[in-house]
């Protein structure tokens, strides 16, 4: 049991833990489908600020295009030989395009620069003296423009500034002239990305390759290592308001500390490829996206975070809590249940035990009875002795109860004892048998070689409608009653029956006729000259006549006809006669029989006959002083004859 | 366990006493609209000073000389940078004050000139008014030494002509690149950039002292400026040659000598211009 109980529990384990694994990968991948969404919507938005960026340039470098004047200042810097021109055409690009430049730093443009056909500085707007310097192996965009004479859009580092690049060619009249840029800081790609989606925050981490490593040693105060690491670098907070803004925000700190401590964020960050991360602390969640800005080369040059509040993340997180609070609570109760169960199980197979072992005790003390015990709730038995099964000669219960339903079964209609008949059912049988008084709680019934046994029912309510019968065997009492019964019925001389039986079962043999449709005819029977008898061969001879007789009466009549001694020489017959006509006839043979018999030691001796026929309900003496009267009658006529007394 | 506790409570008790090792000096660039420009040019020389003598700046900007000269008055600058016409100026008002490095210019020399500067393809018209842009009214390249200039090269005197503060070096020579202006009074190193942009040079100045850090010697003691002092002259070349700005020039010891001829009634000098 222990073991199972054991087993039980380490299978309960397993599949807690099944669960609480399947939970943490569906909460994983909730989480995960939420902050893609945030990484693509930071991509998508990046990309559209960085395209709208791109057509303000694109707008800007057609007019420029159409600018004649520039386009012939610039083909005069490029085949000039004069260093003095070529520095008065610089400022007088200057002149020309101030305004420009001005107007274009509204749009948020840092750096709006012309350079040479050769990749050279020729003009920085933003830093007019610092020009004629080579920008082939410092800007691949330049070069591209000026090599490849495409257009070239992308995020570059730079000797003063990274920033996002939009670099076109200039060809005037099929003559390459050089190409103009338009740089936009961060600070304006921030501005015109939190118009678009109103993140809690965005920054640019830089490169170190791109940025740091890059600038004049001069402007390298211009960038401080970033808190993810020296590979990384942001720009000055005294430079750039959204860095001054960054540092100073201490909730943007605890996020990135957060995320710092975070298990995949060190091998994700170094895989310069876009991801997101979720943050969770006080209370709130955020998904910072990291999207990975590549350059000119298609390397990573770095990373635009995003800081989002999400709130469904808090929602998702409280979500799987109560999931694991309901499958802990669950897995709880079914612990319990399993324990209370068990306990049960045990207790019940304690008990069972136990009452087996008090089934098998009383099943002992039940087998030693003489008595037949039955424990029964009328309709079935619930247990039976041993004695039972061996009087009416079954194994066991299940045997028996092939055969019969129950013990009322086998209760025979016999001496007027207690069976199934009239209002007495099968459902009400033992309500019935309880309302018997003791003596008259009897049953008949026949053993397994057919022998009738009549037995006392005992009856004791258990419980949950159960009674206890005791059956003791009361055969031999009954037997013995019966003879004790003949014995008080029952003339002592003759055998015939005796007044005392006439008082006790007259009715009854009224009854049994009636129900026959028979009458029922009283004959006096009253021997000749018995006195005589008597006083010639001597009161001896005279009780043996009276015997005799007796015995002639009953051979001659029927087993229903009933004889009686009702004082001395005089009998009764009681006759069951089926039809009345019959009486005389009956009588009369009877008459002639006793008339030709020859009794021992008197020889020949007559009786003389007076009946009558039992009116219904009348008083019995009644018919017995008809009967009598017609005897009278009988005598009178000479004796030996039957007279029927007529109304 | 025990141990790091001591370390600790060894820590914390001697808290006071290394804040007190590490000074703050409150320190005003020149006051231009890009006061940040200004400061990035001495962050590596405060980081330097901080490495190497415990002190460091912490920057306060000013928005003209007149603040500065204040501010030195009542305590809340420690040290400044300082040009030589606002340094006189300085010495004239507040007389607790040192200069005690000087730095050198782009070319190595210790002194430079001012200039004034126009673009090569404008032509100097006699019955026309000129458009003047100066730097700064405290600025040694501004009114006092363009007024100068201009009577030098065109005998003409900057009050009968047009004139407005640009407030900086390049913005003044920018606003004649630019045609907004018609001449600029600016530094002769800074002039010389925009010859690259056309802007010619027509008339410099004599030699003056360079730009300086100044020292306020009511709130900087003694024996800290003479270790500021010390270690500005003995940074190793290989150090401000890779620094940015005008201290990769090298510094040499201030000399107030240098300033004798600069001397100015600042009654005079008007505060803004007139256009």
């Amino acid at each position: 049991m222990k073991i199972k109980i054991s087993i039980l529990y380490f299978l309960l384990i397993l599949i807690a833990l099944s669960i609480s694994i399947f939970l943490e990968k569906s909460k994983e991948s909730d989480i995960k489908q939420e902050i893609d969404k945030a990484t693509v919507l930071t991509q998508t938005t990046y990309n559209s600020v960085f395209n709208t960026y791109k057509f303000a340039a694109q707008k800007d470098y057609y007019s420029l295009m159409t600018t004649q004047e520039a386009l012939e200042k610039l083909k005069e810097f490029k085949f000039s030989s004069n260093e003095k021109r070529k520095a008065v055409i610089r400022g007088e690009l200057y002149r020309l395009f101030i305004k420009k430049y001005e107007y274009l730093k509204t749009l948020n443009v840092r750096q709006f620069h012309i350079h040479t056909h050769k990749s050279e500085s020729l003009l920085r707007f933003h830093l007019p003296h610092e020009n004629g310097d080579s920008l082939v192996n410092i800007r691949q965009s330049v070069r591209i423009a000026n090599t490849l004479l495409k257009p070239v859009f992308k995020f570059e580092g730079g000797r003063v500034f990274p920033g996002f690049r939009y670099v076109f060619p200039i060809i005037y009249n099929n003559e390459h002239l050089g190409s103009v840029e338009y740089s936009i800081s961060f600070d304006a790609i921030e501005k015109m990305l939190k118009v678009t989606n109103l993140y809690y925050a965005y920054q640019l981490h830089l490169d170190k390759h791109i940025s740091y490593d890059r600038v004049f040693k001069g402007y390298k105060g211009f960038f401080e290592e970033s808190i993810f690491g020296n590979e990384h670098y942001v720009e000055n907070r005294l430079l750039s308001k959204v860095s001054d803004k960054m540092t100073t925000d201490t909730l943007i700190n605890k996020i990135n500390l957060n995320l710092k401590k975070s298990d995949s964020f060190d091998s994700l960050f170094n895989k310069y490829d876009n991801f997101s991360l979720p943050v969770f602390f006080e209370n709130s969640a955020y998904i910072v996206s990291f999207i990975s800005i590549k350059d000119t080369t298609n390397q990573h040059a770095a990373y635009l975070l995003s800081y989002l509040r999400d709130d469904n993340l808090l929602s998702i997180e409280e979500k799987y809590k109560s999931f694991y609070i309901l499958m802990l609570l669950a897995i709880l109760a079914i612990a319990i249940l399993i324990y209370i169960i068990l306990n049960q199980i045990s207790k019940i197979v304690k008990q069972k035990n136990l009452l087996e072992k008090s089934n098998n005790t009383l099943q002992s003390l039940m087998n030693q009875q003489e008595n037949i015990i039955v424990l029964t709730n009328g309709k079935e038995i619930s247990f039976a002795n041993e004695k039972f099964f061996n009087f009416f000669d079954f194994k066991n219960l299940k045997e028996y109860s092939k055969k019969y339903k129950c013990v009322y079964e086998n209760f025979l209609d016999l001496d007027n004892h207690f069976t199934i008949k009239n209002e007495i059912t099968n459902k009400n049988w033992i309500r019935h048998l309880k309302k018997l008084s003791q003596d008259k709680r009897i049953v008949t019934m026949r053993d397994k070689n057919l022998k009738l046994h009549n037995f006392s029912v005992n009856i004791n309510k258990s419980d949950n409608n159960l009674y206890i019968l005791n059956f003791t065997d009361i055969t031999d009492t009954v037997k013995e009653h019966k003879k004790l019964r003949l014995k008080v019925v029952k003339d002592k001389l003759t055998g015939a029956y005796n007044r005392e039986y006439f008082e006790q079962n007259y009715q009854l043999l009224i009854n049994k006729a009636e129900n026959k449709n028979h009458k029922l005819a009283i004959s006096i029977i009253d021997i000749d000259f018995f006195k005589k008898i008597n006083d010639t061969f001597g009161h001896d001879v005279g009780d043996y006549v009276l015997v005799e007789m007796v015995d002639l009466i009953s051979k001659h009549c029927r087993s229903s006809d009933k004889l009686i001694r009702w004082g001395g020489e005089e009998f009764l017959l009681l006759i069951d006669l089926e039809n009345e006509s019959a009486l005389f006839n009956i009588l009369e043979h009877l008459r002639n029989y006793i008339d030709k018999y020859n009794f021992s030691v008197v020889g020949k001796i007559t009786c003389s006959f007076g009946a009558s026929i039992y009116n219904e309900k009348e008083d019995i003496l009644k018919t017995i002083k008809r009967a009598d009267n017609a005897l009278y009658k009988a005598k009178n006529n000479g004796r030996n004859q039957v007279i029927v007394f007529s109304s | 366990m025990i141990y790091n506790y001591l370390i600790t409570f060894f820590l914390i008790l001697n808290i006071p006493l290394f804040a007190q090792n590490t000074k703050v000096l409150k320190f005003a660039p020149l006051p231009t609209k890009k006061a940040s420009k200004n400061i990035e040019e001495f962050i590596p020389v405060s980081k330097y000073l901080e490495k190497k003598i415990n002190i460091k700046f912490d920057y306060i900007v000013k928005k003209d000389y007149k603040d500065i000269l204040d501010s030195f008055k009542n305590g809340t600058i420690d040290i400044a940078y300082l040009g030589p016409l606002p340094l006189v100026y300085l010495r004239q008002n507040y007389k607790h004050m040192k200069p005690i490095i000087s730095f050198k210019q782009s070319n190595g020399s210790e002194k430079y000139r001012c200039v004034i500067a126009k673009f090569k393809n404008d032509k100097y018209k006699i019955e026309r008014k000129i458009k003047v842009a100066l730097t700064q009214p405290l600025s040694t390249c501004g009114y006092y030494m363009t007024q100068k200039l201009l009577k030098k090269k065109y005998n003409i005197n900057l009050d009968n002509h047009l004139y407005n503060y640009e407030m900086s070096h390049y913005k003044a020579l920018l606003a004649s690149l630019r045609g907004d202006y018609f001449i600029s009074g600016a530094k002769d190193s800074i002039a010389l950039k925009y010859e690259s942009l056309g802007m010619e040079i027509i008339e410099k100045s004599e030699l003056l002292p360079g730009f300086s850090l100044v020292v306020n010697t009511k709130t900087v003691s003694k024996k800290d400026i003479e270790r500021i002092e010390n270690t500005l002259l003995s940074i190793p070349k290989k150090y401000y040659k890779s620094w940015r700005g005008i201290a990769s020039r090298g510094m040499i010891k201030s000399n107030l000598n240098d300033y004798k001829d600069l001397e100015v009634d600042f009654s005079l000098i008007p505060q803004k211009g007139n256009i």
